[in-house]
């Protein structure tokens, strides 16, 4: 029982990294990123290639992957997402449009990724020895990875909660139009929230190399999966929800390993099925 | 923003022009396989496939704007089911043998079945939700299958006798073409008027009288029950098959970008942009072996942000201004 | 937005016009394309052989073709080193080309492409694609055409029961069937308890896949006639990461003789050492461990750990057999450097067995000429010279090589593994137990 809640919790912490960026891209700019584990793919491939090929210590690589994707970030908003933005009457109009311009986005990174590394799987085996919590043991990865997930995630709630972009941040999500009116700059923070989403899928996504070894270019879409379903079950723009809809998700996947492994898999949709039944805003989502 | 009205609301919209084009094109349909090669046959059959998986996504989730991102739940439901009876009645002859067409019938039975209650329970839900929750579907059915398949059934691929090319070319073209008369019929009916009206806006649809809840659930369970005859007649394809394969996440996100590629606003917008980037991505495909997903890539990029209505809408637009 | 009161009315004349002028164009170009231009091609004398390739260059397939497919290439790249590939009909040697399609891991794409390698670029020989399921749904097109096609990936139960039947007689299968493998899990656990005692209680996960549950069932149930306590029988995700909670359970029943049946053995590897749980007997399925240049390189295992660790895939070599095969061992090293992009690349202990079976077809056409109905005789009835000495194709079952045939491998000494069972095949004997995990 116990390792069922711990490792639950490690999962939980590592997948609620990987879904606050998407939160926040969606909440602030209403663009559904479908692309987003695209980006978190990026990020464990900068940490892999940095590693293998200059011998960087992978924690340090973290920076590097975070620093690329924020710039990387910035360019798509500039080349995609703006004239998508411009040029669409309403959220719904916006939401199919960048829906499609992501199958797009999909496809040019995951085949740009299989150009320059091939198609083998990578991963970068670091600090694999297993370490004792409360008597259960776990790789000491995945006990790195949760802290540095759970560090994070508070330092980017601190940034959203007490600083003064945070606020406009804020407000541009719960009330755009209002938010122009007061003399926000709609634009800077699109860029900036965009921008910062990319960044944690790519810090999560370093994370993910260090931890698993079977990442290809393709393997993206699955953390989008992930990040769709935390949205959804913690409550859209809602950082707590996220945090504890990955708590939920961990667990239950954990849980299922341990009672009936073969319906591991389906468990994840089906919680996020049932969900969506009782309680369609989420956790603590508002309507 | 103002669009032109596209339809009339009735048959007589259809123009001579319009009947004879349509009328060659079928007829070439049917009888390629007296001149055309076996390859240029899988292509075209293809094409069609995937242009009838687009129109009947469209008929409920272009109309209505509610994305469906799960119509490989239904398709594969359609295949397994369809998969399951002819393994059953042929190799194993637990149950009575029936001809391919009474099974599809069977199998699109089920999925509007399954698709109505579906659709009660999830049509609450509003843009994204509707999506992430019927994307989750079609995952949770193959992953329900993998499941079933493995527990119960000690063996992973289920096989299926093998047709001849021919019957699988007809059967493939032959409900293809039916549904899209069914969905062109249905679209210009009260029903298609309904689900456009909900798309446009669903609480002045429901203040003109429409019971948008049952008008959406139906729309959504014929759209589910025809992808489901797609998925049935996918089936004579192949030797093999398994969750992994017959849900695969292809139908699920393919036929909103060949919609999308194509066009919301009309009903041959969507029809005629799967059949084109159908064939695109054939061509492209032995052509630029190693570049050809780049390519498509960067195409659907710049169509999204340079066509954002949809190719063809925006050659119709354009031809009508030159003209 | 443009002004769409001043634009002028389409006259139905231009239309009709504007139609019939493009159906006209579409049915010429057509004509002529087909009427003249293939017959003409056709035509053209034959200077060069044209093998037919589909396989997954992208998608989740992609990294099976990497790794078990390089020998596709390397086969074409050796012959035509030589002049090329000898063709009686015309009496010399022709070179070696080939056309590439991508499936993008889609069965349905894969069979479209064969159909036009088939039918329109009508390639002399065809290699097979990735992969069983997709090997089984082009079998039927095999065997509809006529092409004889050795397919390397293909390890299911129900197509090998066709071969052996005589219903698949144009395909042929390289890897050891699950009952093959089956018989020599037995035989290697029956050879460990004469010579070390009575064995522990016996757990088998397996993936949800058909690889995992044909396997699986195919090890319990020799298992369990002859008296082995079987412990766990637990079916898993395909291609999980997390198995703690698994090995909680195996710990729990006293699990000394593991076999895995799927193709997660490093996660696996990973969380074992981990949680420190040490079987005697650990056997795992290919998942790129016994891959020299994955297991050292991106899976980042070190010798000591995976010492002991067993794998089954059949027929393998140990590359130790003679010179000759020592020195394809070293060349495989140097030319897969730049793939794993380390200096490990050792080849995977079937990987001579996949290069023979690709010579066996190109030593048929030498023998027998271009002629597919020919070959496919050939390689039913015949034996061929190749790098494992004589090798006959066996309908249903691994080729028989004078060389070779190993079915479980084990990582000892050296960064390839030891063949220890069949004993015929074997380079050096099991070692039993499993040391255990070198800590830290």
């Amino acid at each position: 029982m116990l390792d069922i809640i711990i490792g639950g919790a490690l999962i939980g912490a590592l997948y609620s990294l990987v879904a606050v960026g998407l939160n926040i891209q969606y909440g602030i700019t209403r663009i559904l990123n479908l692309a987003y584990g695209e980006v978190l793919i990026i990020g464990a491939y900068i940490t892999f290639l940095f590693f293998n090929f200059y011998g960087i210590n992978p924690l340090l690589t973290l920076i590097l992957s975070g620093l690329i994707t924020f710039i990387l970030g910035i360019l798509l908003q500039v080349a995609v997402f703006r004239k998508l933005v411009h040029s669409s009457s309403s959220a719904l109009e916006l939401e199919f449009r960048s829906l499609f311009a992501c199958f797009g986005l999909i496809y040019i990174i995951q085949n740009l990724l299989a150009h320059i590394f091939g198609t083998t799987p990578i991963g970068v085996p670091y600090l694999m020895e297993g370490i004792s919590i409360l008597g259960e043991r776990f790789r000491t990865n995945m006990v790195v990875a949760a802290v540095l997930s759970i560090l994070i995630n508070a330092v980017v709630y601190a940034f959203i909660r007490f600083t003064k972009f945070g606020l406009a941040m804020r407000a541009t999500a719960e009330e755009p139009l209002g938010a122009q009116l007061i003399g926000i700059d709609i634009l800077k923070v699109h860029l900036v929230s965009f921008s910062m989403g990319c960044l944690t899928a790519a810090l999560s996504g370093s994370m993910v190399c260090l931890i698993y070894s079977n990442l290809t270019p393709y393997s993206g879409t699955f953390y989008t999966i992930i990040a769709l379903i935390i949205l959804i079950l913690g409550g859209k723009g809602n950082f707590l929800g996220s945090v504890v809809g990955a708590f939920i998700i961990g667990c239950s996947y954990y849980a299922m390993l341990t009672f009936k492994a073969s319906l591991a898999d389906p468990v994840i949709y089906i919680v996020l099925i049932v969900m969506l039944i009782i309680r369609p805003r989420g956790l603590f989502g508002r309507q | 923003m103002s669009r032109p009205r596209e339809e009339a609301l009735s048959l007589k919209g259809l123009n001579l022009i319009s009947f004879a084009v349509l009328a060659i094109i079928v007829t070439f349909f049917l009888l390629a396989p007296l001149f055309l090669e076996v390859y240029y046959l899988s292509v075209l059959r293809n094409s069609l496939l995937f242009a009838a998986l687009t129109i009947s996504w469209f008929f409920f989730s272009g109309t209505t704007k509610y994305v469906s991102l799960g119509s490989a739940a239904f398709f594969g439901t359609g295949l397994y089911f369809t998969a399951l009876y002819l393994e059953q009645s042929i190799f194993t002859k637990h149950i009575i043998m029936l001809p391919l067409p009474v099974i599809m019938l069977m199998a699109g039975l089920l999925n509007f079945v399954i698709a109505f209650v579906v659709g009660l329970i999830s049509l609450r839900l509003k843009g994204m939700y509707f999506a992430i929750a019927t994307f989750a579907l079609g995952e949770a059915c193959r992953g329900i299958f993998d499941y079933v398949v493995s527990d119960f059934m000690g063996t992973y691929y289920t096989y299926i006798p093998p047709f001849s090319s021919e019957i699988t070319y007809y059967t493939i073209t032959v409900t293809a073409f039916t549904i899209f008369l069914l969905i062109f019929v249905l679209y210009r009916s009260k029903l298609g008027l309904a689900l456009r009206t909900i798309g446009e806006n669903e609480e002045a649809a429901a203040h003109l009288g429409v019971n948008t809840s049952l008008v959406k659930t139906f729309g959504f369970a014929i759209s589910a029950m025809c992808i489901g005859f797609m998925g049935s007649c996918y089936v004579t394809i192949f030797t093999v098959t398994s969750p992994k394969l017959a849900f695969d996440f292809q139908f699920s996100f393919l036929p909103p970008m060949m919609a999308m590629f194509g066009g919301l606003e009309s009903f041959y917008a969507p029809l005629v942009g799967a059949v084109i980037l159908s064939l695109l991505r054939e061509f492209l495909g032995v052509t630029l072996v190693h570049y050809f997903l780049l390519t498509l890539g960067i195409i659907i990029v710049l169509i999204a942000e340079f066509m954002p209505e949809g190719v063809v809408c925006f050659l119709k637009r354009w031809l009508m201004i030159k003209f | 937005m443009p002004n769409l009161l001043n634009r002028k009315a389409v006259s139905k004349m231009t239309v009709i016009i504007i139609a019939a002028v493009i159906i006209v164009a579409s049915i010429a170009g057509s004509l002529y394309y087909f009427l003249y231009y293939l017959p003409a091609k056709q035509l053209a004398p034959k200077d060069k052989i044209v093998i037919g390739i589909v396989q997954s260059l992208s998608g989740p397939l992609a990294v099976q073709v990497m790794m078990w497919h390089q020998c596709y290439k390397w086969i074409i790249d050796d012959y035509n080193a030589k002049g090329g590939l000898y063709v009686p009909e015309y009496g010399k040697k022709l070179p070696i080309t080939y056309i590439e399609y991508n499936d993008e891991s889609d069965i349905n794409k894969m069979l479209t492409l064969t159909e036009r390698l088939i039918t329109i670029d009508k390639v002399d020989l065809i290699f097979a694609p990735a992969s069983t399921g997709f090997c089984y749904a082009a079998f039927s097109l095999y065997e509809k055409y006529h092409y004889p096609v050795i397919a390397l990936t293909y390890g299911s139960q129900v197509g090998a029961e066709k071969m052996r039947r005589g219903e698949l007689k144009y395909c042929f299968q390289t890897l050891a069937s699950p009952d093959e493998v089956g018989e020599a899990v037995l035989g290697l656990l029956n050879h460990i308890k004469d010579k070390c005692g009575p064995l522990g209680n016996v757990g088998i996960i397996y993936h949800i896949d058909q690889h995992g549950i044909e396997h699986a069932a195919a090890i319990f149930g020799r298992l369990s006639l002859v008296g082995f306590n079987i412990a766990v029988y637990e079916s898993y995700p395909f291609m999980t990461t997390e198995f703690k909670p698994l090995i909680s359970r195996l710990k729990d029943a006293n699990v000394e003789v593991l076999i895995l049946c799927g193709y997660e053995g490093p996660y696996f590897l990973r969380d074992a050492m981990a949680v420190n749980y040490n079987p005697k007997f650990l056997l795992l399925g290919p998942s790129g461990v016994e891959t020299p240049g994955m297991a050292f390189g991106a899976l980042g295992f070190t010798l000591e750990q995976l010492k002991g660790v067993m794998l089954y895939i059949g027929p393998s070599i140990s590359y130790t057999e003679n010179d000759f095969l020592k020195q394809w061992a070293e060349e495989h090293k140097e030319r897969f450097r730049p793939v794993y992009h380390n200096e490990y690349g050792y080849p995977f202990p079937p990987s001579a067995t996949f290069y023979a079976a690709l010579q066996c077809l190109f030593e048929a056409v030498q023998k027998v000429g271009l002629n597919r109905e020919k070959i496919a005789e050939a390689l039913r009835t015949g034996s061929f010279d190749t790098i494992l000495g004589k090798m006959r194709l066996r309908a249903g079952y691994s080729p028989q090589t004078e060389i070779g045939g190993g079915i479980i491998e084990q990582w000892q000494n050296r960064r390839i593994m030891e063949v220890i069972w069949p004993s015929k095949a074997a380079s050096a004997d099991v070692i039993y137990p499993k040391p255990p995990w070198p800590s830290s």
